[in-house]
């Protein structure tokens, strides 16, 4: 036993063990609470602890790819399924938020007309020989619309039907030749008519005639129908005036009006398929 | 029940038919085929011209009744005019190839230029009644004249697709396509 304390690796332990509690003790005195023996060693071996946590974390990252691929695979689908979702979602919202666009502006004008009966309708095809935009809606005599039933989008007029069958009906444009309209300017209150030539028809502008050579008419004025012949009920925007031209056969005047809708782009309409004074000619 | 050949028959009617029908779409439908420099293309015509040149003419006036059929729905046109016109012309197409004329491009290209150009002024002259001669004048320049350009343009692509298919429906049913000079 007493050769035990006196060998020398016993006495390095001792001086080790004594050395470390002695640091302990200055530690737990000192204001940072740590030893000079970790100062040391921090200060020595932080800058490869740094390193070997860097080597750590990337050798993890390099293992999921081989370990874990499958669920990140699963993982993808799954986000991929819920973007296809959320477009979807998305492209339905937008659809509804048009939809419901143009049902504000049919609000307006039933909150305008109590007598008026609305057919909804949507374009469902073009007549690619018709230069004057006839089109053909989705609903019949099935479901109410009749010849000469105003065609309206908002508070604009957009054509007159013409041909009726079952389930599907043909709509003239306001630019067709074949249509006739009554209308009115409302500023001037000046009386004419909507009488359309193939010239400008084809350029997308349609002809208020009527006027007299002195019209009180300007640019930028508003015509709208002004329910005379039962066909068309009143205060339907046609077009804003363009410019106004005297005739060069005739003493009269005529202005060139700007349809308020643009028919390439124009998918649900509303049928008028019943309003008071429908038929009745003044 | 149908013999054999007579359902074949059938398919290759029922074939027809479908192509007419996606003519009439894509000539008819909403933003399938755009607009550009004012004018348009009439995919039916030709169509009808080498559906009677290949596939005789009681085909070619059936194709061309449904196909003028399926026009008339959204034309403005009276109802019916465009199925008789139709008609016509598959027939009268199929009975000169039969009788007179060799089905090639030569004769799909005569037949659509002359179906073509006689719908567009009957058509144009039709609103006689309501133009003056400026305004015809516009509609057959900045209108007409357009889509008779623009279907005469397409004609060759149609002739050679549409020969191309109604060959391979006879060679499947195994009849020699030299039969009746090019005629189902």
């Amino acid at each position: 036993m007493q050769n035990f304390f006196k060998r020398r690796n016993t006495k390095i332990f001792a001086g080790i063990l004594a050395a470390l509690l002695l640091g302990m003790l200055a530690a737990a005195l000192s204001a940072d609470s740590s030893s000079p023996l970790t100062r040391g060693v921090g200060l020595m071996f932080s800058p490869l602890q740094t390193v070997s946590t860097k080597i750590t974390d990337s050798l993890r990252n390099f293992s999921g790819h081989f370990v874990s691929s499958a669920y990140y695979m699963e993982k993808i689908e799954e986000l991929e399924l819920q973007i296809e979702e959320y477009r979807d979602q998305l492209v339905d919202f937008e659809m509804y938020k048009r939809q419901l666009e143009s049902y504000e502006g049919f609000l307006e004008v039933k909150e305008a007309n109590e007598d008026f009966e609305f057919v909804p309708a949507t374009l469902i095809g073009r007549d690619s020989a018709d230069a004057f935009h006839s089109f053909m809606i989705n609903k019949g005599s099935a479901d109410g619309v009749s010849v000469n039933d105003p065609v309206i989008y908002e508070t604009y007029l957009v054509g007159v039907v013409k041909e009726v069958s079952v389930t599907t009906s043909v709509v003239w444009s306001i630019l067709d030749p074949r249509v006739s309209i009554s209308a009115y300017e409302i500023r001037s209150r000046e009386d004419g008519y909507i009488e359309n030539t193939a010239e400008y028809s084809l350029s997308g502008i349609s002809t208020f005639a009527g006027l007299d050579r002195g019209t009180e008419i300007l640019p930028g004025g508003i015509v709208c129908t002004s329910g005379v012949g039962g066909i068309f009920p009143r205060d339907l925007i046609i077009g804003t005036v363009q410019e106004v031209e005297d005739r060069e056969t005739d003493i009269s005047a005529y202005a060139l009006i700007e349809p308020g809708i643009d028919y390439a782009s124009l998918i649900d309409v509303f049928v008028i398929s019943s309003f008071l004074g429908q038929g009745e000619s003044e | 029940m149908l013999g054999k050949e007579r359902r074949k028959i059938i398919y290759r009617i029922v074939i027809v038919f479908l192509i007419v029908f996606a003519s009439a779409m894509l000539q008819n439908g909403l933003g399938l085929f755009s607009l550009f420099f004012n004018g348009r293309v009439l995919f039916l015509i030709p169509v009808i011209c080498v559906s009677g040149m290949c596939c005789g003419m009681g085909v070619g006036l059936a194709a061309g009744v449904f196909g003028g059929a399926l026009w008339d729905l959204v034309s403005a046109s009276p109802d019916g005019i465009l199925a008789l016109y139709l008609g016509l012309v598959g027939f009268i197409s199929a009975f000169l190839v039969k009788n007179y004329m060799r089905n090639s491009l030569r004769t799909a290209m005569l037949f659509s230029f002359v179906s073509t150009v006689t719908f567009v002024m009957v058509k144009t002259f039709s609103y006689i009644s309501s133009f003056d001669f400026s305004g015809m004048q516009a509609l057959f320049f900045r209108f007409s004249l357009p889509l008779i350009f623009y279907t005469m343009l397409i004609s060759p692509l149609i002739y050679f697709l549409l020969k191309k298919i109604y060959t391979y429906l006879l060679y499947l049913s195994n009849q020699s396509p030299n039969k009746f000079k090019g005629q189902i």
